[in-house]
């Protein structure tokens, strides 16, 4: 019976934030609303978690999130905020604090893009944004102007 | 039993006997060199309680982490109130107008970021380094710090340990020239040395008194500690600047770190590149139904909101 | 009805110092998930030490998910209230998740019959866990359901009449709603159980223009971000001609203001709720 009710409720969260058409019955252009409402929001939270990724987008950061993750169901900010980063890095436009950012994370975790980043236990060695990240101990050292 | 001396041992004095006199001398020296140090660094303490600096946020800062951390406090302050601006990867450039209580230290970086500057450099500038200057001589004056007589004490107790270490060396060299097995005694004169090394380089620059202010400090500021991620906003200029004062570059760190990224602050131990601050939990949901929390733009942290 | 009267405020780290500034803090409220109930946050701690009652509030327990309800969650909430000595904790009418998705948003339910005996069940449960009572705040929903059986008020009336639930009411969200739905606030308040009141939120918001590109003809946000507008305060006024609540609190999630500003909202809040004592 509330199988029913349950299968209503994921269709519409998934129309939400998954890219799934929006369910027979609710006003389209309400649900679009709403729609750009959460990735809106969920372009704050990134922000707190990627401060310097967001900072270097200033007014256009929501704009770059909506860019990649509408339809993309959330997996969290940190998940997110890597996932933006990295399709920036791959597609040459992250800004220089940012990428500094992106390295030193990637110095301390290990992040496969499928499932929560996990901490590194060995050394590691990351470059971005003209700094050197080495990782050892479970500390990120930052060094600066090392790799040009 | 071995007699204490022998034809053949080195000054006469066989090596058991002098490297048992020669580790009895350093530890004696040791504890003196400590004690000595002690009573030098807490000579003007008396009981006096420790002082509320709130009032004096670069004071505060000067204390905590000395000029740059005073430097780092005072642009943090003006970059809320909107007087400095960053200009290029680590420099900072004045802007606007100065409020017209704007303090000492911050007229004089305004002063000298009249064109860009690199931070770093900053505290080397003549009106810069005035204001340093006197920030620490009242600092010296209120028994916080040592001044340069009392530093001087302190190291000298340090360098005993070192001439120490220089006998040691001497006896080394000796019984090298002698032919003699010297392995113990160099072991005995690098540790030496290292305590030496250690207690002359590493002089104290806060009294007593100056460190039971900070941590006094850092508890009735709890609120503006950088594990809050306090609003600058909300706290102000003064807010920002005794939070960085009293919390170090990790305030400026948790509160602004596209500026602090820009300044090239230090970052303290972030493990994992401090990913744990905000939401890997993904924090919270917010607002009512279909609304939003933070509308575009550079969110001034949208954390948890309810309904 | 539960222990609370006064002005309060939403407690967050980021304005720590200046909550606990505010002059004559009636209580807080604290977001439940944010609240590790074996090392609360200091700042909270204190207040709670001053004699000021802090409410957890929560923002994730999902109370209208049809696949039931979380109950670590709901043990996490009552581990809050009883870790902070709450007088009463507060959640949504609404979901967030279901079937393994986190819409990382409050949703709203449909006000059917079926839904209701979902939201029915889930409180219940809960209410199992607390020690306290436990007061529902209707959210702000920006769409309806096809198909709902009740008018908000008489659903939420029987949701309350069938758990012994207090109201947490939102006067923002009431506003949010009547104008995008087109609807008089003011007759959603008649019809609302305002007896039933336990402490009223209130909360800014912004209207957006809308996007004619997306066929959007704009409506109201409840960002909890902007400054509360005077149409919220009047609406908390007509509140206070009808039923005048005991206990009235600021809501602010981000964007903050000077510390300043925050303090004269909190006082206008109080002074339109009547419950400000004479200025000395």
């Amino acid at each position: 019976m509330n199988d029913a009710f349950a299968a209503a409720q994921a269709a519409l969260v998934d129309s939400l934030v998954a890219g799934a058409a929006v369910p027979a019955g609710f006003d389209d252009v309400r649900l679009a609303t709403v729609r750009r409402a959460l990735l809106r929001k969920r372009s704050g939270e990134i922000a707190r978690t990627w401060p310097l990724l967001a900072a270097a987008h200033g007014h256009d950061w929501s704009a770059i999130v909506a860019a990649h993750l509408d339809g993309v169901a959330p997996k969290g900010s940190l998940r997110d905020g890597w996932d933006v980063a990295r399709a920036l890095r791959a597609a040459g436009t992250l800004p220089s604090p940012a990428a500094e950012e992106l390295a030193s994370r990637e110095a301390g975790r290990r992040y496969d893009g499928a499932s929560a980043p996990t901490r590194r236990r060995m050394p590691a060695v990351r470059r971005g944004g003209g700094a050197l990240f080495v990782y050892v101990g479970g500390r990120t050292l930052r060094l600066r102007g090392l790799a040009g | 039993m071995r007699p204490l001396a022998a034809a053949g041992d080195t000054w006469g004095i066989s090596s058991q006997t002098f490297i048992l006199f020669y580790l009895l001398l350093a530890v004696v020296v040791w504890i003196a060199a400590v004690r000595t140090r002690k009573a030098v660094v807490g000579r003007r303490r008396g009981d006096r309680p420790s002082v509320d600096l709130t009032s004096a946020p670069y004071d505060v800062a000067f204390l905590n982490g000395g000029a740059d951390l005073a430097v780092f406090a005072a642009l943090s302050s003006m970059r809320v109130d909107k007087t400095v601006a960053t200009a290029g990867r680590g420099n900072v450039v004045a802007a606007g107008t100065l409020r017209p209580d704007a303090d000492d230290l911050e007229r004089a970086i305004h002063q000298t970021a009249s064109s860009p500057v690199a931070r770093t450099r900053l505290r080397l500038h003549g009106p810069v380094l005035d204001a340093l200057g006197r920030i620490e001589k009242r600092l010296v004056a209120d028994g916080l710090l040592l001044d340069a007589e009392e530093q001087r004490a302190a190291r000298t107790a340090g360098a005993w340990m070192l001439a120490v270490a220089a006998l040691g060396l001497v006896r080394v060299i000796a019984g090298i020239a002698n032919g003699k097995s010297v392995g113990f005694m160099i072991a005995a004169f690098l540790v030496v040395s290292v305590i030496g090394i250690v207690l002359t380089a590493h002089v104290p620059r806060r009294t007593p008194l100056g460190d039971d202010t900070v941590s006094m400090l850092r508890g009735l500021h709890h609120r503006l500690s950088p594990s809050n991620r306090p609003d600058w906003v909300t706290y102000g200029a003064a807010g920002a600047a005794l939070g960085v004062g009293v919390f170090g570059t990790s305030a400026l760190w948790a509160s602004d770190p596209a500026f602090a990224s820009e300044l090239e602050a230090q970052r303290a131990a972030a493990a994992g590149g401090g990913g744990s601050g905000g939401g890997d939990s993904g924090s919270s949901s917010c607002g009512g139904g279909g609304s939003s929390c933070g509308g575009g733009g550079g969110c001034g942290g949208g954390g948890g909101c309810g309904g | 009805m539960a222990d609370l009267y006064g002005t309060g405020v939403g407690w967050r780290p980021e304005i720590a110092g200046v909550v606990a500034d505010l002059p004559e803090l009636g209580f807080c409220e604290v977001i439940a998930e944010s609240v590790d109930p074996a090392a609360p946050p200091r700042g909270v701690v204190e207040l709670r030490d001053r004699g000021v009652p802090v409410v957890p509030h929560g923002v994730r327990l999902s109370l209208g998910s049809a696949d039931g309800l979380d109950r670590d969650r709901a043990e996490h909430l009552a581990a809050c209230a009883a870790a902070l000595g709450a007088p009463l904790v507060s959640e949504h009418v609404s979901f967030t998740r279901v079937a393994g998705r986190d819409a990382g948003h409050l949703l709203p339910v449909p006000r059917t019959r079926q839904a209701l005996d979902v939201l029915v069940a889930n409180v219940t449960a809960t209410q199992g866990l607390l020690d306290v009572p436990l007061a529902l705040e209707p959210i702000a929903a920006l769409f309806d359901w096809p198909g709902e059986e009740f008018t908000e008020a008489e659903f939420l009336t029987r949701l309350l009449d069938r758990t012994g639930a207090l109201l947490l009411l939102d006067v923002a969200n009431v506003h949010a709603n009547a104008l995008n739905r087109g609807a008089d606030p003011r007759a959603v308040l008649d019809a609302l159980p305002l007896d039933r009141v336990a402490y009223v939120h209130v909360a800014g918001g912004s209207e957006h223009a809308g996007d004619a590109a997306h066929g959007d003809p704009g409506v109201y946000h409840d960002t909890h971000t902007d400054a509360v507008p005077a149409e919220v305060l009047a609406l908390l006024e007509e509140l206070c001609d009808r039923s005048r609540p005991r206990a009235v609190m600021l809501e602010r999630d981000g964007h903050y203001p000077p510390a300043a500003e925050l303090a004269d909202e909190f006082t206008t809040i109080a002074r339109t709720a009547r419950l400000a004592r004479a200025p000395r």
